[in-house]
């Protein structure tokens, strides 16, 4: 699937207009990817190392994972909507950028992970579920977030 | 087959696959540098 | 002055081979720059789930204090880690950061977080007891938190900005900015 369209259309767009022309307005709203980044970061950490049985040993797992659940899908709107802002800025420097791919990968992997597989297993009662599953669950969810993240800040360098 | 050992197999079968694939591209990465660097030092 | 004082102090840091050797280099400025940001998502990242369960918004049935407890260690690792990472970026480029407004404001906001987390910290010894089983804290305990964050916000923005030239030495700017940012040379040169 060819998206080339799709980026050169995201570059000469309103979004872009805005993005491209106000250096603060860009810093600002880097910013809220970051405390986004910050947050998310904060609830796959916290419920990863409870699975792991690192963290929170004397709170259920269970409920672990359900408090984080709600602010992780809070920070990924926030990192997802800056990204997209901040994409606009530069869209086609970043199409033809390997690491910006890379993130994407990591992204779309990610969502799907938390979404299709992980939460709804965690859904189910922790004892029943194999104790290495879950211990899996947890790095492969640190892994790629921090794929994520560090391909991001990759981008930048390269 | 229940909803639950689906969901199990196909986190194994998703870890497992996403974990090779950050192995690979990592080392990639790890490679990159590390080939710049001796360029670097050739120079 | 105080200014003068920093910038003597910052060049003479510039002297340093290490300080050039990571400035110039390929790869090791970048890396500590990334570890520095990424780091932000173990020490912000708990002081953010810390500072949600003094707003009552995360984990309501588990006591305030166990969390802002078992959470501690993670947050002071990766709090170090800031620390020495942001000392070694300041290292390696000590002039520039010295004399950058976003800097100096950065350390201030820095400085104030840490009063207010100290003084949250003796609160929260105060607290056990009292409204620690409570899903929602009262309020003198909900604007510490929201100090908290927003006062790591300003670090977290203040620190990105410094990479913008808006307000670097070399431009036109009115005297009292450079004043501010300590520019002591353009601040002289203005002298009649």
């Amino acid at each position: 699937m060819d998206l080339y369209p799709f980026f050169d259309w995201l570059d000469t767009s309103m979004l872009a207009d805005i993005s491209k022309a106000y250096g603060g307005v860009f810093a600002v709203v880097q910013m809220f990817h970051l405390l986004g980044m910050s947050m998310l970061g904060g609830m796959v950490l916290v419920g990863d190392l409870r699975l792991l049985n690192v963290l929170l040993k004397d709170v259920p797992s269970k409920q672990v994972i359900e408090n984080t659940q709600k602010w992780f899908t809070v920070a990924l709107i926030v990192v997802m909507t800056s990204g997209i802002f901040m994409s606009s800025a530069v869209a086609m420097k970043l199409y033809y950028n390997q690491m910006f791919w890379a993130k994407m990968t990591s992204l779309a992997l990610g969502v799907t992970f938390v979404y299709a597989i992980r939460r709804p297993l965690l859904k189910f009662n922790h004892d029943t579920i194999n104790p290495w599953t879950i211990k899996l669950l947890a790095v492969t969810s640190i892994s790629i977030w921090f794929t994520v993240a560090a391909s991001g800040r990759w981008i930048g360098f390269s | 087959m229940s909803k639950q050992v689906i969901l199990e197999r196909l986190a194994i079968a998703f870890s497992i696959a996403v974990i090779c694939a950050g192995i690979w591209f990592w080392g990639e990465q790890i490679r990159y540098v590390l080939e710049t660097l001796a360029l670097a030092e050739d120079y | 002055m105080l200014n003068e004082l920093l910038l003597t102090f910052a060049q003479w840091l510039d002297t340093h081979q290490w300080s050039t050797d990571i400035h110039e280099s390929i790869y090791m400025y970048s890396w500590i720059e990334a570890t520095h940001v990424l780091t932000l998502m173990i020490f912000l990242g708990m002081l953010c789930v810390i500072d949600l369960r003094m707003l009552g918004a995360i984990f309501p049935n588990v006591p305030a204090s166990k969390i802002a407890e078992r959470l501690d260690k993670p947050m002071i690792i990766g709090f170090v880690v800031m620390l020495i990472t942001g000392f070694l970026l300041f290292y390696a480029i000590p002039v520039r950061s010295t004399q950058s407004i976003w800097f100096r404001i950065k350390v201030v906001l820095l400085i104030l977080a840490g009063i207010n987390a100290f003084m949250f910290r003796a609160k929260m010894q105060a607290s056990s007891g009292t409204w620690d089983l409570d899903p929602i804290p009262p309020k003198r305990i909900r604007i510490g938190a929201i100090a908290s964050l927003v006062l790591w916000a300003g670090v977290v923005i203040t620190g990105r900005t410094i990479a913008y030239d808006w307000f670097d030495c070399h431009k036109q700017l009115p005297e009292f900015m450079y004043w501010a940012a300590g520019c002591v040379n353009e601040l002289a040169a203005l002298e009649p």
